[in-house]
């Protein structure tokens, strides 16, 4: 499904070049459920927004779904990622404006799915994440475990083939977080794949790979 | 789609009251400023065009060449005009002639009497203007020599219905007038006005000649035929005066489009239309510094949006979607301000038509118009939609959704550039609105040479003046009354003039325009006036009302020459002489610099002054009195001199008023969007000020930091609007041949207080940014 090949990511400080990641190369096939892992620093979150397509690598390749992706114009990219691909912070990233009803709508209504399918996806989306009462409210009005929730039933409510979570329980306490969890590997179980950043080795052992990143190096 | 846009802005425009409220509420009062301006102009634009056949009418005025005040154009032509265009010029279809002949009138019917604007004209008028006739015929309406015709509001006033065809008006108590038609009521927005109008050959009354070449009397009108250039037609005309009258006086005769004739001066220079185009301008101003408070509130709060903005391009969004959306919401929100700005201006245009002295309505906006006003409000939007629009969906989500959300201060130079720019408008519009009103001030202030003060006048008829000695000699006998004297004109209003003066020595090819003024005995005592050379005229010197005359100091300036007693002068039929230069008073208005002028003992005698020394109130209650004892059923229609002369400022003392107005109004809508962007600054600085504060900043400290960046601006703005204002209102002051000095001081001072207002609107949040308790805002995040 991801295939990078030498990815490399800089940035250029006038005459200083930072090296954030280096040389990384990558397989991930459909269905694994991968941790992401490493001191702060090492690049886990840039290496998550390059596969996510919400930035590009320096130097290297990309290939999703053997599409080359570093090749790929604006639109074909947000195409793409807006097809196959759902993200889920760590500060859940909810709407502040609109309902929970309305969170888990906006990602249909830029796919244009139309009226009677939009109601029963998000209808059936409530029940299956229990949150039905809380379709009213809005995000200041719920607890973090449940905004974090809402946020990942709007990650999954396109459908999408991939899952990026980048700590997705760094701003809960255990219980909410285990709960998170369970979701992910439930969701992976029934065919999703998914990457996450975590610094937990216990959330790390929830998935069926662990990638050990340090200084933008993979180690082995 | 559209309806999660609406829901977000809907939604946003609770939660953010304040700015919400200075978003709507100042493009609303921009707007409707806007409407306002706009209805007027709008109004001004449409003068005269009831008139069905407003491109084939021409006004015939005449431009005369003077060696004193170079050219002269003037609508007043002679009688035996209009007849003879009329039969030898197969060009013109109509024509008519039309005049005041004395103005209003005194009107009676049985027991009733009003004062009346009466008018005079030949049939043709009919055909020339549409007025529209409820009774009578237009083609025969006038063709009886003491016909007149009405308009429905004077038959309704004196016989409270229109059945009145054949009935007879008296006329200053003395004229039959037989009522031949009635019109329809005379649209506001005509130029040609009356209540009655009476046919020319009732002049006859008066002795007035109708076939006569030598004197400027009337306004002819006419009727070009369909296809006539009127441009060729007047190389035609050119010299019909000349051909008729040997004298240098004779002008050159040309066709003045009629539907030019009330924004743009026969002249060629000037004209209400100026003041139509700065009004355009001030209604473009407001709104444009409305548009800049949105956007620049609008980018400031983008530092909110951000997030929103980051997730909804993460979860699929498209540069072009996020930007519809904002555009959208801009739209909303121009669209509620206009729904607002409506009411407001429901809610002003009784005061606005107050001030202006129009009939103004929103009923009567065409849909021309009413297009038009929702084309600018949607203009509005969009392009105070496309900078937040542009500027907030080319944000990278990464970048915003990194750890909390990055906000967009890059973009502070372009939101500093327009606040430079609206606080430059504002300056300029104090610095104009302080040099306008002072400029005013000014000329009503101004020493006019003679005295205004206490002093009475009223207009003389027929009975008054048949009677006009013992009335004189009624009227001292009160204590209260201190001098009486008549003259033919109101002193500040003399406009009968001519030229072909010759005298020894002057410069036979060149002419020169002379105003005329007669006086009795008593002017100078009455109006304290002083002589400047020779003496005043006397009951003692006989032949004072035969062919002596004064002249003026400027028009002795002119004959030159140190013996000005005693020359001659000569209008061509007969010699004058002079025996004293009175001191100049200023004879017209303030707008015109004085000129030569002439004064004879007059037998024409058109209002009676009488100057009071005490107890106002009695006195004119002795006035009235003595005026009904030789004038029986005539109510008296008095004047205060000084309050006539304020009167005679009142269309210009308006136009100041609205300007200042609407000046203050921009200079408010600009303090608002301060405040709104000062507020967001201070709130965005909340982090900062609580970290600055526990390490030890004194609220002071805090409050200069807050105010200094924002007094930097105004700071560059006063140096950008004082050129500006000093160049437009130095050419605006130029116009003016009595004005006041653009001082130094005067910009300062709307400098400083710029930045008064600006402390002030800043002050206060900053001041309230500064006291809040540091652990609180540290305790975000």
């Amino acid at each position: 499904m991801i295939k990078l090949h030498n990815i490399e990511k800089f940035y250029n400080n006038k005459v200083i070049k930072t090296f954030v990641l280096r040389n990384i190369n990558l397989e991930i096939a459909e269905g694994e459920f991968v941790s992401v892992m490493g001191p702060s620093g090492a690049g886990k979150t840039t290496l998550l927004n390059i596969i996510g397509m919400l930035d590009s690598p320096s130097e290297g390749e990309y290939y999703f779904y053997d599409e080359s992706v570093h090749k790929m114009n604006e639109k074909k990219l947000s195409e793409l990622h807006k097809t196959y691909i759902g993200f889920v912070f760590q500060q859940y990233h909810l709407i502040d404006e609109l309902t929970v009803y309305e969170n888990l709508e906006t990602p249909l209504l830029y796919q244009k799915v139309k009226s009677d399918e939009r109601k029963g996806r998000v209808a059936e989306t409530l029940d299956r994440f229990n949150i039905v009462a809380q379709k009213d409210l809005f995000p200041s009005q719920l607890s973090g475990g449940q905004q974090q929730l809402v946020a990942i039933a709007r990650a999954i409510i396109a459908q999408p083939k991939l899952i990026l979570a980048d700590e997705p329980t760094g701003n809960l306490h255990s219980d909410q977080g285990k709960e998170i969890m369970e979701l992910l590997k439930k969701l992976n179980e029934e065919g999703t794949t998914i990457v996450q950043v975590t610094h937990s080795e216990t959330n790390a052992a929830y998935g069926n790979r662990i990638i050990k990143l340090k200084d933008g190096w993979i180690e082995k | 789609m559209l309806k999660n846009y609406l829901k977000i802005a809907f939604r946003n425009i609770i939660k953010n009251k304040i700015y919400s409220f200075i978003n709507i509420f100042g493009l609303a009062v921009g707007l409707a400023a806007t409407i306002l301006i706009l209805l007027w102009v709008m109004d001004e634009l449409s003068y005269n065009d009831f008139n069905k056949n407003l491109d084939q009418i021409y006004l015939v005025p005449q431009t005369q060449h003077y060696k004193n005040m170079g050219d002269f154009t003037v609508s007043a032509t002679p009688t035996a005009l209009a007849p003879y265009l009329k039969s030898e010029y197969p060009g013109i279809e109509y024509a008519t002639r039309y005049t005041a002949f004395g103005g209003e009138r005194t009107v009676s019917y049985a027991d009733k009497n009003f004062t009346e604007m009466m008018r005079y004209a030949d049939p043709d008028i009919f055909k020339i203007f549409s007025f529209t006739f409820i009774e009578g015929r237009p083609e025969s309406a006038l063709s009886v020599p003491n016909s007149v015709v009405i308009t429905k509001e004077v038959a309704e006033k004196f016989f409270g219905n229109l059945d009145v065809l054949g009935k007879t008006f008296k006329v200053d108590g003395n004229y039959d007038f037989k009522i031949t038609g009635v019109i329809n009521n005379i649209p506001d927005n005509s130029d040609i006005k009356f209540d009655l109008l009476a046919s020319m050959k009732a002049l006859d009354n008066f002795h007035a000649d109708l076939n006569n070449w030598g004197s400027n009397r009337l306004n002819t009108y006419v009727l070009l035929k369909k296809g006539v250039s009127y441009t060729e037609e007047s190389k035609k005309i050119k010299a019909v005066l000349q051909q008729h009258i040997k004298s240098a006086t004779a002008g050159d005769l040309f066709f003045f489009p009629f539907k030019d004739f009330h924004l743009y001066s026969i002249s060629g220079t000037g004209g209400r239309i100026k003041t139509v185009e700065l009004f355009s301008i001030i209604a473009l101003i407001t709104l444009l510094i409305a548009c800049i408070n949105f956007m620049n509130l609008s980018t400031a709060r983008a530092a909110k949006r951000t997030t929103e903005v980051g997730i909804k391009k993460v979860v699929g969004a498209t540069r072009i979607q996020i930007a519809k959306q904002f555009f959208g919401e801009a739209l909303v929100l121009t669209f509620i301000s206009l729904l607002l700005a409506m009411l407001l201006v429901e809610l002003f245009l009784p005061v606005f038509n107050q001030i202006a002295e129009k009939n103004l309505s929103l009923g009567n906006l065409s849909t021309g118009s009413i297009l038009l006003i929702i084309g600018l409000t949607f203009l509005t939007g969009v392009i105070s939609g496309l900078y937040p629009a542009l500027y907030l969906s080319s944000f990278k989500p990464l970048s915003i959704l990194k750890k909390g959300g990055k906000t967009g201060t890059g973009h502070v130079s372009l939101r500093k550039v327009l606040v430079v720019f609206q606080f430059g408008i504002s300056i300029f519009l104090i610095v104009s609105t302080l040099i306008v009103s002072m400029q005013h001030a000014y000329l009503i202030n101004k020493n006019l040479g003679f005295d205004k003060q206490n002093i009475v006048y009223f207009p003389v008829n027929d009975n008054v003046k048949a009677n006009i000695g013992s009335i004189k000699s009624e009227l001292l006998r009160n204590t209260n009354i201190k001098d009486v004297s008549y003259a033919s004109d109101i002193p500040f209003q003399i406009y009968s003039n001519g030229g072909g003066w010759t005298w020894n020595g002057k410069d036979s090819k060149q002419d020169v325009l002379i105003s005329f003024f007669g006086v009795d005995y008593d002017f100078t005592k009455t109006f304290n006036i002083k002589m400047d050379k020779g003496r005043f005229f006397s009951t003692s010197f006989p032949s004072d009302t035969v062919n002596n005359v004064i002249i003026n100091e400027t028009f002795a300036n002119i004959i030159g020459g140190k013996n000005i007693i005693g020359t001659v002068l000569s209008d061509g039929n007969q010699h004058y002489n002079v025996v004293g230069v009175m001191k100049d008073f200023n004879y017209t208005n303030l707008f015109t610099k004085t000129g030569p002028l002439l004064i004879y003992v007059s037998n024409s005698t058109r209002f009676v002054f009488v100057k009071v020394s005490s107890n106002l109130p009695k006195a004119v209650d002795y006035i009235k009195k003595v005026y009904t004892e030789f004038n029986p059923g005539f109510p008296l229609q008095y004047h205060f001199l000084d309050e006539a002369y304020e009167e005679s400022f009142k269309s210009e003392m308006r136009l100041s008023r609205i300007f200042n107005d609407f000046a203050v109004l921009a200079i408010i809508i600009s303090c608002l969007g301060l405040f709104g962007l000062a507020s967001f600054v201070a709130e965005q600085k909340t982090k900062e000020i609580g970290i600055r504060k526990v390490l030890g900043a004194s609220s002071f400290n805090l409050v200069k930091n807050l105010t200094a960046q924002f007094l930097t601006w105004v700071v560059i703005a006063n140096i950008i609007a004082w050129p500006a204002a000093y160049y437009y209102l130095g050419n605006w002051l130029d116009d003016y041949p009595y004005r006041i000095n653009l001082s130094i001081w005067l910009f300062v001072a709307s400098g400083i207080l710029a930045l008064i207002i600006a402390v002030l609107t800043v002050g206060f949040q900053a001041i309230k940014a500064a006291n809040a308790n540091p652990v609180k805002s540290l305790r975000y995040e």
